[in-house]
C-alpha cells in the first residue's frame, strides 16, 4: 500500500532518496521524468500490471473496475508493438509527453461502431484520435482496479498546494510525481478533448491496471 | 498545432520552466490550469510568457526550425 511519502519521510530524507535513484537512472530523460520514476519506484508503482483476456477483463469491468483504452502510434522509428510492449510487460517509462503530468494518459470509453464485440465492446474516441495521429497505431484496453485511490484533478491541485514547499524542498515540481508522491494511484478529469465527452485518466500506479492481452490494430479507414 | 501538442513540446525546457517560475508558479500550477483554455491566446499571459520562452530555447538549440 502507497503511502503520503511527504509525511512519511523528512523533507530531507525525501530528496536524498529521489536523488539516489535519479543519479542510478542512466535513461535520456527530463529531469521531471527522471523523478517520477524515481519515486514510482518508491511506492512500488513501477511493477507490471496484471495481463488477463478479454474474458477475464470484461468480467473485472462488470464488477465496477473502470475500462479505459490508450491510443498509440510509432514515434521517431520506433515501433508503436514496442511501445505496447513495454506498457504492459517492459519496465515502466516514465515518458515526456507531460502536459498534465507524467503518468500513463488513458481515457473512458464508449459505445463503438467496431464490429469487435467480446474484446473491444466500447472504444474511446481520444485513443482513436492518439492511434491514427500519423500512422495506423495501436489500442489497448485495460481497467482501473476498483479499489484504487483516485483524486479528481481540482483536488490534487488543491494537494499540491498545500504541499507546496514540501514538494518544492524535495525538488518535486510534477503533478503526476506529486500525485504519486501523496500516494494516489491515478487522477481525473472531465473533456480535455474539445467536443469529445470523455475522461481523461492520468495513471501514475502502472500496478493499479489491468491490462488485456489482446490489443487492437487500429486504423481510421475501418471506421469509414 | 494544438494547444495540447504545443504544450508538450516545450514543457520540458529549462526556459520554460524559469519563466513560469519568474510569474511566481510552479509546473504543477501550470498542469492542472491550462486545460482550462482551448486556445492559446485565451491563456494567462504568464502561461503564454512560458510556452513562447520553451519555444524560443527551441529554436536556439536547433531542436526547432523555422521553414
Amino acid at each position: 500500500m502507497a503511502q503520503d511519502l511527504f509525511h512519511l519521510l523528512s523533507t530531507n530524507e525525501l530528496k536524498k532518496e529521489i536523488g539516489t535513484l535519479v543519479a542510478k537512472d542512466k535513461r535520456t530523460l527530463p529531469e521531471n521524468s527522471k523523478i517520477f520514476a524515481a519515486i514510482a519506484q518508491m511506492q512500488k508503482f513501477d511493477q507490471l500490471p496484471d495481463l488477463v483476456g478479454y474474458k477475464e477483463l470484461n468480467a473485472l469491468i462488470a464488477k465496477n473496475h473502470t475500462e479505459l483504452n490508450r491510443g498509440m502510434t510509432a514515434t521517431k522509428g520506433v515501433p508503436v508493438a514496442l511501445y505496447v510492449r513495454e506498457l504492459l510487460i517492459g519496465a515502466m517509462y516514465p515518458g515526456t509527453l507531460s502536459s498534465i503530468g507524467n503518468g500513463i494518459y488513458l481515457a473512458t470509453t464508449q459505445p463503438t461502431e467496431l464490429i469487435l464485440p467480446d474484446a473491444f465492446p466500447r472504444l474511446s474516441k481520444i485513443a482513436e484520435k492518439y492511434a491514427s495521429d500519423d500512422e495506423p497505431g495501436m489500442i489497448v484496453r485495460c481497467a482501473l482496479k476498483s479499489d484504487s485511490r483516485i483524486v479528481e484533478y481540482d483536488d490534487l491541485h488543491a494537494f499540491c498546494r498545500e504541499n507546496r514547499n514540501r514538494a518544492a524542498n524535495a525538488g518535486i515540481k510534477d503533478f503526476g510525481a506529486i500525485a504519486a508522491a501523496l500516494g494516489f494511484d491515478a487522477y481525473v478529469r472531465e473533456n480535455i478533448e474539445a467536443g469529445i465527452d470523455e475522461k481523461v485518466w492520468v495513471v501514475v500506479n502502472r500496478n493499479a491496471l489491468t491490462f488485456q492481452r489482446e490489443v487492437l490494430q487500429y486504423a481510421r479507414q475501418v471506421l469509414s | 498545432m494544438k494547444l495540447h501538442d504545443r504544450i508538450n513540446r516545450v514543457i520540458n525546457t529549462a526556459a520554460f520552466e524559469e519563466s513560469l517560475s519568474k510569474s511566481g508558479m510552479e509546473l504543477f500550477d501550470f498542469q492542472c490550469e491550462w486545460p482550462k483554455y482551448s486556445q492559446f491566446d485565451d491563456l494567462p499571459e504568464a502561461y503564454r510568457k512560458a510556452i513562447e520562452a520553451g519555444e524560443s530555447e527551441l529554436f536556439r538549440t536547433g531542436e526547432l526550425t523555422l521553414v
